[in-house]
Parts: C-alpha cells; sequence; structure tokens
C-alpha cells in the first residue's frame, strides 16, 4: 500500500495539536510540578511540631493564672497553621482541577479557532482549484469571490483578470473564425455558381444570335440550348441542397432495421455502372441508426467509390461484427488519394473533383459522428482506396437512444 | 471590562467543569442498623453508621477544629408522613493540637470522652448507643410505628481560608438514613 502525504489542512492541525498539547504539558510540569515541591518543602519545616516543642518547652515555666490563656493562644496560632495547611492542600487540588478545565476549554477554542483560520485560508485555494477545473472545462464566465481576509485576494483577482482577458480573446477568435468560414463559403458558393452561369450565359448569348440571324439553325440548336440551360440548372440547384444539408443537418431519427438486406437494397441501382461485390457478415442483425442518413452516408461513398475508377470500377461492401461495434468497409479499385490529400478530404469545401462541392464527405463525417461512429480512411494511389465506418452496436430501445 | 470579562469566562468554565468533576471525594456513608428496644418503660435506639468519613475528613479533625455530626431520631405512625416524636443528637470530635488527644463529646452526656487515636474516636462519633427516645406510654396499644434516623454534618468555617467548608460534600451531599420495618406498639410490653 502506497502511503500518501496528509493534506496541508490535516498537517496544520496536527501542528496546533502538537503545541498546545506540548504547552499543556509544560504548564502542568512547570506550574504545577513547582508548586508540589514547594509546599513539600514548607510541609518539611514542620512549623507545628516546633510550635508544639516550644510550647511543651515553656509551660512548666509559665505561671498557672497564665497557663490556659498561653494554651489558648499556642492552640490558636497550631490551629491557623493546620488550616494553612489544609487550605493550601486543596488549593493546590483546585488549581491542578480548574486548571484542566481551563485547559481542555483553551484548547477546545484554539483547536476551533484554528480549524477557522485554516480554512479561511484554504477555502480561496479551493475556490480557485474549482474555477481552474471549469476554465479548463471551457467556462470561461467562471469568477472566483475575493475572500475579505484572504492573504491570496491579488492571486484571485490576477486570476479573475486573466479569465476576463481570455474570454474576450476567445470571442475575438471566434468572430476571426466565423469571417473566416463566411468568406471560404462565399467564395465557394461565387466559384460554383459561376461555373453553370458560364455555359448558360454562352447558349443563351447563342440563341439569341442565331435568332437575329434568323437562320434556320435556330431550330436545330434550339433544344441543344435549352438541355445545357436546363443542366446546369439542375446543377446549380443540387448544389444549393448540398449546401443547405451541411449547413442545416437534420437531427437523427433513429429506427431499427437489418443492416445486410438495407445494403442489398442501396446498392442494385450501382450493379450496372461497376462490379460490385457483397461481403455481409450474417451474425449481424438489426441495428438502430437514421435509416435515411446511413443510406446518404452509403450513397456518398459508393458514388465516390465509383466515381474514382475511370474505367472497370470493382466495389466491395463488407459488413463485420466485432466487440458490439459494426464495421462497414467500402473499398474501390480507383485512383486513390494522394497521402497529402488525405488529412483534408472530411473538409468541408474540399475537392480534387472539377464539379465537386467538397460536402458530400463533410456531410457524412458530420452523420457519422451524430450516430457516435467513427469514419476512418486508407488510399494508395493507383490502388484504391478504403473507407471504414465502425457504429456502435446498440442494443438499447430505440426510444432510449432518441 | 476585560478582567470583569475574563473573570466571568472563567469562573463559567469552572461551574461547567465542576458538574463533571470535583476536587472533594465524597463518600456513600450509610447506617449499618437500627435497633429499637425497650426497657423499664423507655424505648431506646442504637444505630451505627459506616463508611462515613474520608481522607479529607481526617485532615480537617486534625485541623483542631470541632466536627459535629448529627443524628435525628423520629418515630412516625405508620399512617402518617409527619413524625409524631422527633429527638436530635450529636457527637462532636475535638483533636487538641497540643496534647494529640482526641476528645468526642456527646449531646446527651456532660463529659466529654478523650480517645486516644483517631480510630477510637471515630468509632464513638459514628455510633449511637442506647439512646432513650421516648417513654413507652406515649404509644398506642395495637397502633403502628416505625423508627427513623438520618445523619447529617454541618457546615464550618475555617477563618484562614476565609470560607465555609459543606461537610456534607464528603457525603456526597446525601444525608443518610435508616428506618425499621412497621411494628406494633405491642411488641414493647408494659
Amino acid at each position: 500500500m502506497k502511503l500518501r502525504a496528509p493534506s496541508i489542512l490535516t498537517q496544520l492541525i496536527i501542528l496546533v495539536l502538537f503545541i498546545m498539547i506540548s504547552s499543556a504539558g509544560f504548564y502542568r510540569y512547570f506550574f504545577m510540578e513547582s508548586f508540589q515541591d514547594y509546599r513539600s518543602r514548607v510541609a518539611a519545616l514542620e512549623f507545628d511540631t516546633q510550635i508544639n516543642n516550644l510550647y511543651q518547652d515553656y509551660r512548666a515555666n509559665i505561671d498557672s493564672s497564665a497557663a490556659t490563656e498561653f494554651r489558648s493562644d499556642v492552640e490558636a496560632i497550631l490551629m491557623n497553621e493546620k488550616q494553612r495547611s489544609l487550605a493550601s492542600k486543596f488549593f493546590q487540588r483546585e488549581l491542578g482541577l480548574y486548571s484542566v478545565f481551563i485547559l481542555t476549554f483553551i484548547i477546545v477554542i484554539t483547536f476551533l479557532f484554528a480549524i477557522l483560520s485554516v480554512k479561511a485560508i484554504t477555502r480561496p485555494i479551493a475556490r480557485l482549484q474549482e474555477a481552474t477545473r471549469e476554465l479548463s472545462q471551457g467556462n470561461l464566465s467562471v469568477k472566483v469571490r475575493p475572500s475579505r481576509y484572504s492573504p491570496l485576494n491579488d492571486l484571485i483577482h490576477s486570476f479573475n483578470g486573466m479569465v476576463k482577458e481570455l474570454a474576450v480573446n476567445r470571442n475575438k477568435l471566434v468572430q476571426a473564425e466565423k469571417d473566416a468560414a463566411w468568406r471560404d463559403v462565399a467564395r465557394v458558393m461565387a466559384h460554383e455558381i459561376k461555373n453553370p452561369l458560364t455555359p448558360i450565359q454562352l447558349t443563351t448569348e447563342r440563341m439569341e444570335y442565331k435568332y437575329l440571324q434568323s437562320t434556320d439553325s435556330l431550330a436545330k440548336i434550339f433544344p441543344e440550348s435549352i438541355r445545357v440551360i436546363k443542366e446546369e440548372v439542375s446543377n446549380l440547384k443540387k448544389l444549393t441542397v448540398e449546401f443547405s444539408q451541411f449547413a442545416r443537418l437534420p437531427k437523427s431519427q433513429y429506427s431499427s432495421f437489418e443492416l445486410n438486406s438495407f445494403i442489398r437494397e442501396i446498392v442494385v441501382p450501382y450493379c450496372d455502372q461497376a462490379d460490385l461485390q457483397l461481403e455481409l457478415d450474417s451474425h449481424i442483425d438489426e441495428i438502430v441508426a437514421d435509416k435515411f442518413q446511413l443510406k446518404q452516408v452509403l450513397v456518398n461513398l459508393i458514388q465516390n467509390g465509383i466515381q474514382a475508377c475511370e474505367e472497370d470500377a470493382k466495389l466491395r461492401v463488407q459488413t463485420t461484427l466485432h466487440q458490439s461495434e459494426i464495421k462497414i468497409e467500402i473499398s474501390d479499385t480507383g485512383k486513390g488519394i494522394r497521402p497529402d490529400d488525405l488529412p483534408k478530404i472530411f473538409d468541408p469545401y474540399f475537392s480534387k473533383r472539377e464539379k465537386g462541392t467538397g460536402l458530400g464527405l463533410a456531410i457524412v463525417k458530420r452523420i457519422i459522428d451524430q450516430h457516435s461512429g467513427n469514419i476512418d480512411v486508407r488510399s494508395e494511389v493507383g490502388q484504391g482506396t478504403t473507407f471504414t465506418l465502425v457504429i456502435p452496436e446498440l442494443d438499447a430501445t430505440i426510444d432510449e437512444f432518441s | 471590562m476585560f478582567d470583569s470579562l475574563s473573570k466571568s469566562v472563567i469562573t463559567g468554565i469552572i461551574t461547567l467543569g465542576s458538574m463533571f468533576q470535583s476536587t472533594i471525594y465524597g463518600v456513600n456513608a450509610e447506617f449499618s442498623s437500627l435497633d429499637v428496644y425497650a426497657k423499664g418503660g423507655t424505648i431506646y435506639v442504637t444505630s451505627s453508621l459506616d463508611n462515613c468519613f474520608s481522607p479529607d475528613l481526617d485532615e480537617i479533625f486534625h485541623t483542631g477544629q470541632p466536627i459535629r455530626i448529627h443524628y435525628r431520631i423520629q418515630m412516625f405512625s405508620a399512617d402518617l408522613e409527619i413524625p409524631f416524636f422527633q429527638q436530635n443528637v450529636f457527637r462532636e470530635l475535638r483533636y487538641d493540637l497540643l496534647d494529640h488527644y482526641y476528645f468526642v463529646q456527646n449531646s446527651e452526656d456532660e463529659e466529654s470522652i478523650r480517645c486516644e487515636t483517631l480510630v477510637n474516636a471515630k468509632e464513638r462519633l459514628s455510633i449511637v448507643d442506647g439512646f432513650a427516645l421516648l417513654s413507652r406510654d406515649l404509644l398506642n396499644d395495637g397502633e403502628q410505628y416505625y423508627v427513623k434516623i438520618t445523619a447529617y454534618m454541618d457546615k464550618i468555617y475555617l477563618p484562614e481560608m476565609d470560607q465555609e467548608i459543606n461537610l456534607m460534600h464528603y457525603w456526597n451531599k446525601i444525608r443518610p438514613e435508616f428506618q425499621t420495618e412497621v411494628f406494633t406498639a405491642d411488641i414493647f410490653k408494659k
């Protein structure tokens, strides 16, 4: 067993107790013992015996008429001496007992006072400790109340000042991040919108030119121009949908469903675009997840995989159950992702494709995070890429999880 | 102001402490017996008080201050709570500081008795022997009675200490008492 040093409070209390008990012991020894010694020495003088002897020596020489008075006087002296001795003994005994009472009282009062003093000193430290803990958890509104009698007030004021400064700086930082994000969004939006607008503008100008020329070819180019405009408008619509999805990802609506059959349904539309291979673990029963969002994730990853393969696309979708976690792997044999780009692929607006918004994988990551899961990617240039989704197997009821 | 405050605090502490502990070591004095008998038309009482002396009391005896133990003997009619007859007697001990004798004075006697040792003196101090309580004629035939004896000590004043000592503290402030079984006056035949 490892022994731990006692706290500062305990050490101080032990120190105060030690001082008090030592003082009490010293008092008892020095004063009470000294007084006892003095009394013994006075008793050793045996005044009463000496007086008695004096009386016995002189009684025969005293006139009988004065003998009674003499005896009475000597007896009175002896009685006084005896009473003084008795009084001294009683007084010492009372002094001893009363000193115990008073010492006990002093010890109790000093002990209480020491505890209060130590508390007064350590309380601000405890407050500072608590405030530091809250600060480390991100609470920048924390403020330590100064203590009127504490010597740590300067430290407390410095701490409060530091927290205030931190809060101001964080607000500035947040504002700066917001500004940067808006600039990014504006840049991407401008770029993405400009791309379809250029063909639309060119097509309409061409149609206008042909119309003004009144050539026969107008009838020929009209359907083609309409198709181009429709396509570019569709691209613009798709762009706005993706932005909207990323900006406001809806709250997951959990339900229980059978994963393997769900995947089999999803891959059907892609069977003619790629050689799809399914390796589904039969031990996986039902899972609890947002069906729509999970479909969005899988479709996104499958489409990415197909697009990564220039020709003869081969995709493998594998599910496994491992230690209460469900693992879904989607592998392609495409061109792969460069190592430099791997850390950035889940960042919003990061895309290597000409017509990509860079929001697809960012949305996938957010959905998986919302499901308390994890997404990982391995890739080799020229060999292919594997996305691994790990979702906790939820045996709780849907209501509880929701 | 500080003086009076500190005095009040110390007095308070001592008073509080004295509730739990005292410098006086008392004894539990008690009567071992109480015999009531008739002789020649008079009813006599004999009783003995045990365990009534503590070392402190011995020291008080040796100051030469006369110490007195009072005995109150009461005759009760069994139906009444108030005694119908009562007598008080005392035994007083005085130590002669010059000749080292102990003198015991009985209230019933004129002369005091001289004892050589404190043991003898204490023995006499704690006994009521053959005390003539009352005449048999005062009792009604067929009526029931009982006798009760109670002992107590006075406070004494020690001039040198300039204080009174309540000797009853040495008996734990308890007056020892003893009472006989109820009897009928007929047992004392005329």
